[in-house]
C-alpha cells in the first residue's frame, strides 16, 4: 500500500495494522504452544493407563465416554461421542435498525458443554478432564428448522424432560462441536488421583488435568504423530517466523498511520 | 543508522541463543529427571510385590507345611532382591528370580485343592498377577525413558550442553541370559 493509499484511508490503515500485529500474534502463540507439545512428545515416554504413575504422563488411546458421567449422544447423528458442546438458539424476526437491517437476531434457549471424557487405551480408562483447555473438536454441525417439523427429536425430548418450552413453530438454529467416540488422540498432562473414580480393579483412578507448568493438551493422534516429524517441525518454525513477519508488516502499517 | 540495525541483529542472534540453551538446559534437566521418576516408579511396584512375599509364604505354610524348598526359593529370592538396591541390571535379575520362584509356588498350590480354594491365597494370585502386569508396564516405561535420554545426551547439538551438565548415559532395566524368561502368573 502506497503513501497516498495510507492518507486516504487512515483509519483503514490503522486497523489493518493492528489485525496484522493480532494475527502475527495468533501465529506465534501457536506455534509456540505446538513446539512445546512436540518436545514434551518427545521428551516423555509413553505410558499405560493401567500403570499409569501419579504426576506428568503421557497416553495414547481411544476416546470413549466418561466413566463416571451419563452417555453422552450427538442429538444430529444420535451417535454416541464423548465431548461436546452445544447450543439452541430461537431466531428473531430481523430488527431494522436506522438505514441497516441487522441480518440475525438469535435468543438463547439451551447449551451444553461436556467435555471431560474417558481415554481407552487398552489397558485401562483414565478420565480426561481438560479444566478450560481447548480440545479437538474436529466434527462441528450446523442444523436449522423448528422442532414442528419433526426436527431434532431427542433434543426435543430431552429439553421437554428439563421443563424447557419451546413453541414448535419457533425458527431455531442448533449448532454443536464434538469428539465422536473411537477417535484415537494423544494426551498430555498431569496424573492425579480420584478417589471417586473407579478404573483399574477398583483402585483410585487416575486423572489428566493441567496442573503447573506441565502443559496438557489433547491432539488427534495422526496429529501428534506428525508434529515430531522434521516436516512438522519445519512447519511450526515456518508458522513462527511468518508471525514475526506479520507483526513486523503491522507495526509498519500503525506507524505509518 | 546501517551500524545500528546490525547492533539490533546481532543483539537479537545472541537473544535467541540465549533463549535456545535456556530451553535446552530445561528440556535436559526434564529428560533426565523422568527418568529417575520412572526408576522411582518401577521401584515402588518391586517393593510392593516383594512385601507380598511373607503373606504367600505364611498362606501356602498353613496348607503345604513340608514344601519347604518352594518357601526358601521364594524368602531367597525376595532376599536377593533387597540385596541387589541400586543397579537396574542386578534388581532386573533379582526381579526376574523372584517371578520365577512366585510361579513355582504357584504351580506347586495345583497339587493341593483346598490352598488352591483358599480365598487368601487366591486374592494374593491376583494381586501378584496384577503387580507383574504393572511392572511389566513400568519396565517399559523406564526402558522407553532411558532411550529418549540416552538418544538425546548424544545428539548434536544436545551433547554439548550434556557433557557440562555431566550427563551420562543411564543403565536399562533388563534381566539377563536365564532370568530373562519372566513368567507369567495369572489366577
Amino acid at each position: 500500500m502506497s503513501g497516498e493509499g495510507l492518507d486516504s484511508y487512515p483509519w483503514g490503515a490503522l486497523l489493518v495494522g493492528l489485525a496484522l500485529i493480532w494475527g502475527g500474534g495468533w501465529l506465534i502463540r501457536w506455534a509456540w504452544r505446538h513446539l512445546r507439545a512436540r518436545r514434551t512428545f518427545q521428551d516423555v515416554a509413553t505410558a499405560k493407563v493401567r500403570s499409569a504413575a501419579v504426576g506428568p504422563v503421557e497416553l495414547r488411546g481411544r476416546i470413549v465416554a466418561d466413566p463416571r458421567d451419563d452417555p453422552v449422544v450427538s442429538h444430529l447423528t444420535g451417535k454416541p461421542c464423548a465431548a461436546i458442546e452445544a447450543r439452541l438458539d430461537r431466531v428473531l424476526p430481523p430488527r431494522r435498525l436506522g438505514d441497516r437491517e441487522e441480518q440475525v437476531r438469535l435468543e438463547p434457549i439451551w447449551r451444553c458443554d461436556v467435555v471431560s471424557f474417558g481415554l481407552d487405551d487398552g489397558t485401562g480408562t483414565m478420565r480426561v478432564i481438560p479444566k478450560g483447555n481447548p480440545l479437538p473438536m474436529e466434527q462441528e454441525e450446523k442444523w436449522s428448522g423448528s422442532f414442528g417439523r419433526g426436527g431434532l427429536p431427542s433434543l426435543k425430548a430431552h429439553l421437554k424432560r428439563r421443563g424447557v418450552v419451546v413453541d414448535p413453530k419457533w425458527p431455531l438454529r442448533y449448532s454443536e462441536r464434538r469428539i465422536d467416540e473411537g477417535t484415537e488422540v494423544q494426551v498430555i498432562g498431569t496424573a492425579i488421583r480420584d478417589e471417586h473414580a473407579t478404573t483399574v480393579e477398583g483402585n483410585a483412578a487416575l486423572i489428566v488435568v493441567p496442573e503447573g507448568r506441565v502443559q496438557f493438551m489433547v491432539l488427534p493422534l495422526q496429529q501428534a504423530t506428525g508434529l515430531v516429524t522434521r516436516g512438522g517441525l519445519a512447519v511450526l518454525l515456518a508458522a513462527g517466523l511468518l508471525g514475526v513477519a506479520t507483526i513486523g508488516i503491522g507495526i509498519l502499517f500503525v506507524l505509518a498511520n | 543508522m546501517v551500524a545500528g540495525t546490525l547492533a539490533a541483529v546481532v543483539g537479537l542472534v545472541v537473544l535467541a541463543l540465549l533463549v535456545y540453551v535456556v530451553v535446552l538446559y530445561n528440556s535436559l534437566v526434564r529428560v533426565r529427571n523422568n527418568v529417575d521418576r520412572a526408576w522411582a516408579n518401577v521401584d515402588v511396584i518391586l517393593q510392593q510385590r516383594s512385601d507380598e512375599v511373607p503373606n504367600l509364604v505364611n498362606t501356602v505354610k498353613g496348607y503345604a507345611a513340608h514344601e519347604k524348598t518352594v518357601l526358601e526359593e521364594v524368602t531367597r529370592a525376595r532376599a536377593h532382591l533387597t540385596d541387589a538396591r541400586g543397579s537396574p541390571a542386578a534388581l532386573a535379575a533379582a526381579s526376574a528370580e523372584l517371578s520365577a520362584a512366585f510361579t513355582h509356588v504357584f504351580a506347586v498350590a495345583e497339587a493341593y485343592p483346598q490352598l488352591k480354594a483358599s480365598d487368601n491365597f487366591l486374592a494374593l494370585q491376583k494381586r501378584i498377577s496384577s503387580l507383574e502386569d504393572i511392572l511389566a508396564d513400568r519396565r517399559e516405561f523406564y526402558n522407553d525413558s532411558v532411550a529418549i535420554h540416552n538418544t538425546r545426551i548424544q545428539e548434536f547439538p544436545d551433547l554439548l550442553l550434556a557433557n557440562q551438565m555431566r550427563l551420562t548415559p543411564r543403565e536399562y532395566f533388563k534381566a539377563e541370559g536365564a532370568a530373562r524368561a519372566v513368567p507369567s502368573v495369572k489366577p
